[in-house]
């Protein structure tokens, strides 16, 4: 259990992630009921932004910690499992310091869809299923698991297959990053010619995208 | 919706079973530990006991209000508090159990269920 003040509880939310933007400093308690038990999960937050997280076995007592704990979280909501989040108010920089295995090593708030590069790499970080990526012209679908992109194919205005298909998408970032948009979903079955086999490229190519934006806006 | 309010609990030393029981005796939900605890069952008789003691209330103290409702018996305790207007909040728990913390927990969990009835 952490330390903290007790805010609210919500229970009128489409994605209760996105209740992280509400939080100054402190942290979103969240419960749910899984094939293995009652599980209690903790996504600590800091200006809005996800910095940590636990989650703990009710019944087990056993925990797991960071981008795996946040995984099982998000696998959570995207299977609308949670009914409800409270909101503490807490000082998560000592919480962090007695607990760094809570550290998440994704920046934003992962959402099950939506157009922001941040919010798509956390989800690429922490995602465990299927998620179709289209900018308007062209559209890929692709198979991520614990952080790797594992299978991708494109589906409209191309038939690339496996890398080929992520480094078509990471040709089209210009457009992505303008007109594009993702959305979470079960996938079709892929094929063994979709099998990814550079599982980090689109994650590390998206990163340099990142950057490079960072340092024209500095400039 | 209410895995918040039954894990925070569930979490406590010596509380083996939680259960949010409408007060006509519905079982809204519920959890225990121990797997001989039919929850369902302690649902319905929580809510017997909860409305038997308001009547008692009303009858000695002439006010028909109840803050916690507690039974003891050398097994274990059973404690029900009010959770909003049409709900009781029951924990279940063992004899040694501290009393204070459950209680302390019991309340602020119980205005958790109110305000998300």
């Amino acid at each position: 259990m952490l330390p903290g003040k007790y805010v609210d509880v919500m229970t009128d939310f489409s994605d209760p992630l996105e209740l992280a933007g509400k939080v100054r400093e402190g942290y979103l308690k969240l419960a749910w009921k899984s094939e293995s038990g009652l599980k209690l999960g903790y996504v600590l937050v800091k200006k809005g932004v996800i910095v940590g997280s636990l989650v703990e076995e009710i019944l087990g007592n056993s925990s797991i910690s960071g981008d795996e704990a946040f995984r099982e979280i998000f696998d959570a909501v995207k299977r609308s499992l949670i009914g409800a989040v409270e909101i503490y108010e807490a000082d998560v920089e000592s919480i962090l310091e007695s607990h760094p295995r809570m550290y998440v090593t994704f920046v934003g708030v992962p959402s099950k869809s939506g157009r922001d590069l941040d919010s798509f790499l956390a989800l690429l970080r922490v995602y465990r299923g299927g998620v179709e990526i289209q900018d308007g012209s062209k559209a890929w679908e692709i198979y991520v698991e614990n952080g790797r992109v594992k299978a991708a194919r494109a589906i409209k205005g191309s038939d690339y297959r496996g890398d080929d298909a992520i480094k078509d998408i990471l040709r089209e970032t210009g457009h992505l990053l303008t007109d594009g948009m993702y959305t979470v979903g079960d996938p079709h079955e892929f094929s063994p010619e979709d099998t990814v086999r550079r599982t980090d490229l689109l994650r590390e190519g998206l990163e340099l995208v990142k950057e490079k934006r960072k340092v024209e806006k500095g400039f | 919706m209410f895995e918040n309010v039954i894990a925070d609990l569930l979490r406590v030393d010596g509380v083996k079973g939680v259960a949010v029981v409408s007060k006509d005796g519905l079982l809204i939900e519920g959890q225990a530990s121990d797997r001989t605890i039919d929850v369902e069952n302690v649902a319905a008789m929580v809510a017997t006991i909860y409305g038997t003691s308001l009547n008692v209330s009303k009858e000695v103290f002439h006010e028909e209000a109840v803050d916690m409702v507690t039974l003891e018996s050398p097994k274990g305790k059973i404690i029900t508090v009010e959770a909003g207007e049409n709900a009781v909040l029951t924990v279940l728990t063992d004899p040694k159990v501290n009393l204070g913390l459950v209680r302390i927990y019991l309340k602020r969990n119980a205005q958790k269920v109110a305000s998300m009835l």
